[in-house]
């Protein structure tokens, strides 16, 4: 009984190290490419898939009808070309001799699928709203007329996104979408080979793809979910690239000869919400207090040390139509007159809510200070995700720190907080800034669309919805062989144009 | 002979006090002769002193932030150095042991209340009671008290007052047990035999003639059951479920710190070496108790 023990205590030691080495060989020879992610994919169905992990992964199993440039700009990808019928229609021709990897002919019959079933799924039917399901239809195999419920004007950025991921119909029907959601199947460079529970994620490169194939063979995400422990991993060959550095890690890494950093501004916006819909945040007064009284560049230094840029607007300069209106001025003495004149001379309790991000949490503490010294007493509520969001879609968040990521890089999709009928932590009821919005989404001329968002971004400004903390930049750190490693604003680069210098 | 008779003209409460106090003595002078646990206690004691005199002796307030000040080394101004928000870990640690003893004391009463009586009730009444008492007890001995903790403490949300009960209700089975055991060897003897025959209530009997005598093994208990409790918010404060910022606990202090620490070991440091301390201290304490109050090491 004891022998047997000590066999299998032994063998447990020796599978322990053989693993260990085997994915240390294969970190460093230039045929698998391995990266650390900070979450393991809850799913890789793009239209039920609403988190960045989902997105990383999927960016290499599929393909869109369109696809974004590093600067943003929509090109070519299964689509080759297409043109505007009329306001509601566009006209998508596709590329011919484009394969599924498991064997599939694309057809139009697929796109129409995957656009129909992005309409009603739970995860991308509000995005895909203003796109027509319905009447969506094809013409010939490789032709298919795309239609919009009203003027669309960011319809490339959407269909570029991850929900327009295209699907493999017939797949899709025959194993049901609980088991593609673990078995994907796609057009793209890779094809998911193994699936390592709470490990890694397998995947081998597809040797049909249409386009460039990758440089390599094998691509391993794993899952570390722990930052510090992402960077170790990195620095100690484990891994050949990590995502979400952790801003504190920045400077070591950068030091580390064997290391490169490669940052970029980001689709990502904090912010600190207040709820329209309860006293006392929906008097301007309060709200421009509460904004003025935050001296926001200390705190983004403090926070975030260096890996975001204090926010001057209400999105990202990466997204299309930025302009910077901001920031606001730090004034506690004008924040202390305006409370008083709001009739809170006495003194004010707000409740701030937050999940357990440890930088929401370290600007909820500072702000908590900076308010004391206006009168203000905060009360801070640390709660996990779901609860949060749980509360906030019955109305009962006063205050919050969130946080949006606008992966498909358009104004409608940043600013979708704002309109009336969005109901969640901020519950603005501002018919102007429906009306910009509206207009902001319907306008296809692209100068014209910019002069919109300028116009409602300067007014959105001087209504104090919500606090503006940073523009997060896209930090990631690979190894000092890899080439080509894609800076996506959206923290979903695409893994396949990577490349290895040979040392 | 004479000696007798002034013992007998003493009133009952008198010979009580006297024998109680000559009960205390006894204990006491046993703890003295072992050092380890003398140890245990004066550490304690310096801890109570900080949490009560806080306000006096720590060298800035908890919550004063000077961001420009942020991961500063232990120096002579900031004897722990500071944090990321530039706050002094000195004084954070002082009033931090505030929280942890209040929370290990509380949380402890709550424990010995509710597990002491239902203890006591289900080992007095025997029968039925007992059996009902008991198995709803195994069934929260069956989960870990700390996994219980967790679920008390996300049903009923974050907060200082919260964690207590959450700690304190995960303790509730050792002590109903620990109590139960002790009074069944109490309840058969004599002196209660007679307190039912002169026709005492329940109330009486339980409360003046079994719980007093049924004491030690429940103070050494408690003793060791701060320590747990205390560690056990730690832990709740670590995962984001004990107390809310700004308040300076040891286990949030940790948490937050976390993420610095590769490169500012301070800050995770000292938080971690005061949990440590006051927990070794007081085990060594209630080892040193369990040792003074068995009556079989009795020399």
């Amino acid at each position: 009984m004891k022998s047997a023990k000590h066999a299998f205590l032994l063998l447990l030691a020796l599978s322990m190290i053989l693993g260990n080495s085997v994915i240390q060989a294969a970190a460093k020879d230039t045929d698998t490419f391995v990266v650390a992610i900070r979450a393991e994919p809850s799913t890789l169905d793009p239209h039920n898939s609403t988190a960045l992990a989902n997105f990383a992964v999927q960016r290499v199993v599929y393909d869109n009808l369109v696809e974004q440039n590093a600067d943003g700009a929509i090109q070519p990808a299964l689509a080759e070309r297409w043109e505007v019928m009329d306001d509601l229609t566009v006209r998508f021709y596709l590329r011919d001799g484009v394969f599924f990897t498991n064997g599939e002919k694309l057809t139009a019959e697929d796109v129409r699928y995957s656009l129909e079933r992005a309409t009603k799924q739970r995860g991308s039917a509000s995005m895909f709203s203003a796109f027509d399901g319905e009447k969506t239809a094809v013409v010939d195999e490789r032709t298919i007329d795309i239609k919009m419920k009203y003027p669309f004007a960011p319809i490339y950025n959407y269909l570029a996104s991850s929900r327009g991921n295209i699907i493999c119909k017939k797949a899709i029907e025959e194993m049901g979408a609980d088991k593609y959601a673990r078995n994907p199947v796609g057009t793209g460079p890779f094809i998911l080979e193994k699936w390592i529970s709470g490990d890694s994620l397998v995947l081998k490169a597809n040797k049909s793809y249409w386009g460039q194939k990758p440089a390599y063979e094998t691509l391993i995400y794993r899952v570390i979910t722990e930052h510090a422990n992402r960077s170790i991993e990195l620095e100690t060959g484990g891994v050949q690239a990590i995502f979400d550095v952790s801003d504190n890690d920045i400077p070591r890494l950068e030091k580390n000869p064997k290391i490169k950093v490669v940052q970029g501004p980001g689709y990502k916006f904090s912010y600190i919400t207040m709820n329209m819909s309860i006293p006392p945040y929906d008097n301007i007064k309060v709200r421009e207090a509460l904004t003025i009284s935050l001296n926001m560049p200390a705190i983004v230094k403090a926070v975030y040390q260096g890996g975001a840029k204090l926010a001057d607007s209400l999105m990202a300069p990466s997204v299309f139509g930025y302009s910077k209106v901001g920031p606001y001025a730090y004034d506690p003495e004008r924040a202390k007159t305006l409370l008083a004149e709001a009739g809170y001379e006495n003194g004010l309790k707000v409740t701030i809510m937050t999940n357990e991000d440890r930088n929401f949490i370290n600007v909820a503490e500072i702000a908590q200070n900076m308010w004391k010294k206006i009168g203000v007493e905060t009360d801070i509520q640390i709660m996990e995700q779901a609860t949060l969001l749980s509360m906030a879609a019955e109305g009962k968040v006063t205050m919050s720190i969130t946080s949006s990521t606008p992966t498909s890089g358009d104004p409608d999709h940043a600013l979708m907080p704002w309109p009336s009928t969005y109901k969640s932590f901020l519950r603005i009821d501002n018919p102007k800034i429906d009306e910009f919005l509206t207009k902001g989404k319907s306008t296809y001329d692209t100068s014209e669309r910019k002069k919109v968002y300028a116009e409602a971004l300067a007014y959105m400004w001087t209504q104090f919805n919500m606090i503006p903390i940073c523009f997060t930049d896209v930090v990631y750190a690979t190894a000092d062989n890899v080439e080509n490693f894609e800076c996506h604003p959206g923290n979903t680069p695409n893994l396949a144009k990577v490349t290895f210098t040979q040392k | 002979m004479n000696e007798l008779r002034a013992h007998e003209a003493l009133p009952e409460s008198d010979r009580m006090v006297r024998r109680k106090k000559s009960q205390l003595r006894e204990t006491w002078r046993r703890m003295l002769k072992n050092k380890a646990s003398l140890v245990g206690l004066t550490i304690i004691v310096l801890f109570a002193f900080m949490a009560i005199f806080a306000d006096h002796i720590a060298p800035y307030h908890y919550d004063e932030q000077k961001l420009e000040d942020a991961f500063l080394k232990p120096s002579r101004d900031h004897w722990l150095g500071t944090d990321n928000f530039g706050r002094d870990i000195l004084s954070r640690i002082i009033y931090g042991a505030r929280i942890s003893l209040q929370i290990g004391l509380i949380s402890v009463g709550i424990g010995v209340a509710v597990g002491g009586s239902l203890g006591a009730f289900a080992a007095y009444y025997g029968g039925y009671t007992d059996n009902a008492i008991m198995r709803f007890i195994d069934v929260l001995l069956a989960i870990p008290n700390i996994v219980l903790a967790i679920s008390i403490s996300a049903a009923l949300g974050p907060g200082l007052v919260n964690a207590m009960i959450a700690v304190g209700i995960g303790t509730v089975p050792i002590y109903a047990r620990v109590v139960r055991a002790s009074v069944m060897t109490v309840k058969e003897q004599e002196f209660v035999e007679a307190a039912r025959c002169i026709g005492a209530k329940t109330p009486r009997i339980l409360l003046r003639h079994i719980l007093p005598n049924a004491m030690a093994p429940i103070i050494v208990q408690a003793t060791l059951g701060v320590a747990t409790a205390i560690l056990a918010a730690a832990g709740l404060s670590f995962i984001g479920l004990g107390i809310q910022p700004p308040t300076p606990e040891w286990g949030a202090m940790l948490s937050a710190g976390r993420q610095y620490i590769r490169d500012h070991w301070h800050i995770v440091t000292f938080p971690g070496l005061a949990i440590m301390l006051t927990i070794f201290a007081l085990n060594l304490l209630g080892d040193g108790l369990r040792d003074a109050l068995d009556p079989r090491l009795k020399r």
